[in-house]
């Protein structure tokens, strides 16, 4: 029944997401267009922030709208003190190639911890993310999963699948059928090329340096070491170091599945100022 | 360890930089003295900011790594 309560809640949460951001309806532009009274606010980009995000090499923020900057200020915020709340608990993409992982037998899914070390790779990516568009090599834009998702979704109501960009396509199906169906947890594209995701985790980390901020805590003493938390994790951020669970900070997104499937409660959300054992 | 980490997080780091820095050389060598994106990468994707080649390059990057990975 817990577990049940807890799925909706999660799925509560990405509908909520896809209501603030996506179109038609963008909640959260309305908002913002009401005080602005301006035009121009139905679009993914009003508040995205990988724009500022991609400025942060070349300085260049002011250019950046300000539902952006304020989106990207509040991100920033939440993830240093909360952890990177808005990828376990609001983004539709991130929820969708999740959701598609579900679909598919783990013996056909790959690992790709067991194989590369993702924490690496994902600062390696996230650098390279930062170099290209500050060098003007590529737009923000390049290889995002969240405007592929909402092309492919406008695509697939106009009947006009092939007239959106090819690329964009591309990428669509790539994080979603490689890095979703095809991968362990469904969150191979946030373990490796969200540049939101790993901006988050890095001040989510950045965070746990200071006495107060909220992670996920374990209870060695009470953690049995029986695993069902690391199955259960989509980023697959936990490991049995031993025989006790063990959570990556670098890449936990906070989500709480780990939370719920222990069965000795070992596994808590809680300031890090909380005594752990 | 750490050695073999710095590897990876450069090698992720290029994978992701150098198909773009050889696309605008290749397709427009003044492309580096403006500040405006590849425009005619394949000429049918549109502005898409280079999305296939940065996209499609840390791809093939993560599965020769760990296709090296799963051998070891």
């Amino acid at each position: 029944m817990r577990a049940l309560i807890f799925k909706l809640q999660r799925l509560l949460g990405y509908v909520l997401g896809f209501l603030l951001f996506y179109k038609p309806f963008m909640f959260f532009n309305s908002f913002f267009a009401s005080f602005w009274q301006a035009n121009g606010f139905h679009s993914l980009h009003v508040p995205c922030a990988r724009i500022p995000i991609s400025r942060l090499l070349s300085g260049d923020w002011g250019s950046s709208g300000p539902v952006s900057l304020f989106f990207c200020l509040l991100l920033a915020v939440v993830s240093f003190w909360f952890g990177p709340l808005f990828c376990g608990r609001l983004c539709p993409a991130g929820a969708f190639s999740e959701f598609l992982s579900t679909l598919l037998p783990k013996k056909y899914q790959i690992d790709w911890g067991k194989y590369v070390p993702i924490t690496t790779l994902r600062y390696g990516f996230f650098a390279g993310f930062l170099l290209i568009t500050s060098l003007g090599f590529a737009y923000p834009c390049a290889y995002c999963n969240y405007y592929a998702l909402e092309l492919f979704i406008i695509s697939i109501g106009s009947g006009q699948l092939l007239l959106t960009l090819l690329s964009l396509l591309a990428v669509f199906f790539l994080a979603n059928i490689v890095f979703g169906l095809f991968t362990q947890g469904g969150r191979g594209y946030c373990n490796f090329l969200c540049p939101v995701g790993a901006a988050s985790s890095l001040l989510h980390r950045i965070g746990q340096l200071l006495p107060g901020p909220f992670r996920m805590l374990v209870n060695k003493s009470a953690c049995i070491g029986c695993g069902k938390c690391a199955r259960s994790c989509p980023m697959r951020t936990i490991s049995l170091k031993q025989g006790k669970a063990d959570i990556d900070t670098d890449r936990c997104i906070v989500c709480g599945c780990c939370q719920i499937q222990c069965p000795t409660q070992a596994i808590r959300y809680k300031s890090n100022i909380t005594k752990e054992l | 360890m750490k050695k073999q980490k710095l590897l990876y997080g450069g090698g992720a780091l290029g994978a992701v930089f150098l198909p773009q820095l050889f696309s605008r050389l290749g397709y427009n060598p003044a492309a580096l003295s403006n500040n405006f994106p590849t425009a005619g990468c394949t000429g049918s994707c549109g502005n898409c900011g280079g999305s296939c080649l940065s996209f499609i390059a840390p791809l093939l990057f993560l599965s020769i790594r760990a296709y090296r990975g799963k051998k070891q």
